[in-house]
């Protein structure tokens, strides 16, 4: 112990680490030792993206007085309200990171009884105010979107509804106005993005949305596209396939050719499976394109080898 | 002798530097509410007795093995959920002062969390699209 | 951080909570205990009577004023300061106390331990300087003697409403605010700009823009040891049951008494019957119809029910309305009722009742 202190710090290390050690191992004289370097703050370097100096102001050990004075006020919670999440979650950690820097040089000016640390405790304190006020509007959207959540449940479906019966009235819904409202609506309201990826999944609100939409254009175009005679559409896979053509009659007169193949299998699927099935036929399709994707890929390189 | 001769020596550099008149036995002046102090501090880690350990807070997110070795329970530690690119935000931790604050509007409803607002906003949103929030003239912002 | 500072305000007396005649002596204590230099020439005014909109402080820095009180009543000269602490102001030309400064305190070119340092004054002390317009294009400056706030407006130099500042008793003639002095954004404020873009909009009642892992218990501390606002307590069900006392049963007279009350009840007669109708009925008539009084008998013409008979019919019309009006309002109170309850329901089932 004592012989292993003294090999790190007394001018004779170089002597003492070729003597013999604890374990009996002694040192070949053919490894040349350097110098022992001296632990002084002349010989110690920093890298400049060291992330300590996260907590130090461009560089500097203290900012004086001058440097933190400062015009502006603190944000507002309706300034707050106009910024995403994405906006809000940099700013605290913008503020964040501001506040470290202070209690730092605070603590350092206190160190010597200096009253400037007043001063940075005063901006420290402007600055947590922005921060609660970014807790106080992420609070708020949390409530608001649970409480509009038991608004939908009780008037939801009056709103579903009157819409459903202004689609219907409406003559020309093969529009760009019309899609995008429905694009809208399955989005807002079901949480059915317009590009399916591997993240989805199925549940009861997804179900729903597919229902309703599948059975919103099978209504719609079955008759204009001469196939009122399926009748009512019968299960999940059925309304999927409506729900996944366009909203158009061509789009339909495709699902109703899809249909009749499959109602020649005689298969009903169970309400207890619904989620399932969807779940299967979204994760086949991404399958696919992905083997597409891949298979392009692949082509591709062919053909620039060729060349 | 007149009364103002007394109050300019009263006036003297020292005398009116050393307030107020009673200065401690040692000579230093006492500025301060009363001569006993505070008592009712919190207790730092050198009072207490023997069983008194105050932390700093600052662990608990391991244990000791038998053989004195640290093992970090990774479910304890602390995270810290950061933007991927912290250098792109262009906000600041203050807002210019030249900034007026706008007023936010709620008439029928019941405030900034209320479930129809927000209900009603997507209503809107799925006819319309994106939905605008004007300002007018008194710096009224729809809430 | 751990300093002695914030071990003050922890730990140390707060003034604020003694009675006002307590909080009288031990701002005088401590005004004792202050360097005389330090001490302020006004009463602190605490925080909450402090003044915070312009028609309090009547005046903003750069106003021109009249001195009406002290040495210097007469002259005319503007506002340098808004004194906050005291609710007092600091004029441009005004008295001056003599103070003697520790050299710590000394001001650049100071060589003299005593300096001439400004008064504050009171706002009821000045009177608000103003120019009007004569007729004949000559401008003329007034004082205003007292000063009334009608009317808003959007100030562009203030970046905010502002109030109107009139006469009073001479409404019309107003008196601007003065312009002040533009201030420059500091390192550590956003510019406008940035500050008023909208970034974020509502589109779903599913999600918000929130990435995957989210919630807002991610930043509150599970582990707390102090209650907080949204740390709401509940009831479980059996502590429902020990906490409601049991209905104490009737006694045997009790049930007696309530049961020949019931009996009295129904025996009384609440309807008459078309027979004692018709009887009342026809002696009405009978005397009505031997009148001989001509008087009395044109009084009894002009109150001939059959002449109300189409008013009625309206009345009856309109409240049969109101009682419409009135279901479909019952109505909607119960589909909110029912959301409420729907609300409050499922937290009865995840964390037993409530205590509101």
């Amino acid at each position: 112990m004592f012989k292993q202190q003294i090999s790190k710090f007394h001018t004779s290390a170089v002597e003492m680490a070729r003597t013999t050690s604890r374990k009996g191992y002694r040192l070949s004289p053919h490894v040349k030792l350097r110098k022992p370097i001296l632990p002084t703050i002349d010989n110690i370097t920093v890298k400049e993206d060291h992330p300590l100096w996260e907590f130090f102001s461009n560089g500097k050990f203290v900012r004086t007085g001058q440097e933190i004075a400062y015009t502006g006020r603190p944000w507002s919670v309706q300034e707050l309200r106009r910024k995403s999440f994405e906006d809000l979650h940099g700013l605290w950690y913008v503020c964040l990171k501001e506040r470290n820097r202070l209690y730092r040089e605070e603590h350092v000016y206190e160190q010597v009884g200096s009253m400037r640390s007043n001063e940075f405790d005063g901006l420290s304190e402007q600055i947590r105010a922005t921060m609660w006020r970014i807790k106080q509007v992420l609070t708020e959207r949390d409530s608001s979107l649970l409480r509009a959540k038991a608004e939908f449940k009780a008037d939801g479906e009056k709103y579903l509804q009157e819409f459903r019966e202004k689609y219907l009235q409406e003559e020309q819904v093969e529009t760009d106005e019309w899609f995008d409202k429905l694009e809208r609506i399955q989005y807002a309201i079901f949480g059915i993005p317009d590009v399916l990826d591997t993240n989805i999944k199925v549940d009861l609100t997804f179900l729903k949305g597919v229902k309703f939409i599948g059975e919103l254009k099978f209504a719609k175009f079955a008759e204009a596209a001469g196939r009122s005679d399926l009748g009512e559409l019968r299960d999940i896979a059925e309304i999927y396939t409506v729900f996944e053509e366009s909203a158009t009659v061509e789009g339909v007169q495709n699902a109703c050719d899809k249909i009749d193949e499959y109602r020649l299998s005689e298969i009903t699927i169970p309400g207890s499976k619904e989620i399932q099935v969807v779940q299967g036929f979204i994760d086949d399709k991404i399958q696919q394109a992905q083997s597409e994707f891949i298979e392009e890929a692949e082509n591709e390189k062919i053909e620039n080898k060729s060349i | 002798m007149r009364a103002s001769q007394i109050l300019n020596f009263q006036e003297t550099l020292v005398t009116s530097l050393r307030r107020p008149w009673k200065p401690y036995k040692d000579g230093t002046l006492f500025y301060g509410h009363s001569k006993t102090g505070n008592k009712r501090l919190p207790m730092t880690t050198k009072d207490g007795n023997k069983n008194f350990y105050k932390g700093t807070r600052s662990s608990g997110i391991g244990k000791f093995d038998m053989y004195g070795k640290y093992t970090i329970n990774y479910e304890k530690v602390r995270t810290f959920v950061a933007p991927e690119d912290m250098d792109s935000c262009p906000l600041k931790p203050l807002v210019s002062s030249n900034t007026p604050i706008p007023k936010n509007t709620f008439t029928g409803y019941k405030g900034a969390s209320d479930g129809k607002l927000l209900f009603d906003k997507v209503k809107e949103f799925i006819e319309t699209g994106k939905v605008e929030y004007p300002v007018n003239e008194k710096y009224h912002e729809r809430g | 951080m751990s300093s002695l500072r914030d071990l003050s305000k922890r730990y140390g007396a707060n003034v604020d909570r003694f009675p006002h005649y307590l909080r009288k002596m031990f701002e005088q204590m401590s005004k004792k205990s202050q360097l005389p230099a330090l001490r302020p020439d006004a009463r602190i005014v605490e925080e909450s009577k402090r003044f915070t909109k312009p028609s309090q402080w009547k005046v903003q820095v750069g106003d021109r004023v009249l001195i009406t009180r002290g040495k210097l009543s007469g002259t005319v000269t503007k506002v340098a300061a808004l004194h906050e602490a005291s609710n007092r102001i600091y004029l441009e030309q005004s008295e001056t106390r003599r103070i003697i400064a520790p050299q710590a305190f000394w001001q650049p070119n100071q060589d003299s331990h005593v300096l001439e340092y400004p008064k504050t004054y009171h706002i009821n002390d000045v009177k608000v300087v103003g120019t009007i317009v004569e007729e004949d294009g000559t401008e003329r400056d007034i004082a205003a003697d007292k000063l009334v706030f009608k009317g808003a407006y959007f100030d562009q130099d203030y970046n905010k409403m502002m109030p109107i500042r009139r006469i009073k008793y001479n409404e019309h003639i107003v008196i601007p605010w003065p312009k002040p002095e533009p201030v420059e954004d500091c390192e550590f404020s956003t510019p406008r700009e940035v500050t008023e873009v909208r970034t974020h909009y509502t589109d779903s009642i599913v999600k918000l823009d929130t990435p995957e892992g989210y919630s807002v218990e991610t930043f509150r501390n599970p582990t707390a040891k102090n209650w907080s606002k949204w740390n709401k307590r509940y009831l479980s069900k059996s502590d429902i049951k020990k906490l409601t006392p049991p209905e104490m049963p009737l006694s045997e007279t009790k049930k007696a008494m309530l049961a020949d009350k019931l009996k009295i009840k129904e025996q009384q007669i609440t309807e008459m019957s078309p027979e004692v109708l018709e009887f009342i009925g026809g002696k009405v008539a009978q005397h009505l119809n031997s009148i001989t009084d001509p008087n009395f008998k044109q009084f009894v013409d002009a109150n001939d029910p059959a002449r109300f008979i189409a008013k009625k019919a309206k009345k009856a019309e309109e409240k049969k309305a109101l009682i419409e009006n009135n279901k479909e309002n019952y109505k909607l109170n119960e589909i909110r009722k029912r959301v409420e309850q729907k609300h409050k329901s499922k937290s009865v089932k995840k964390h037993g009742n409530k205590i509101w």
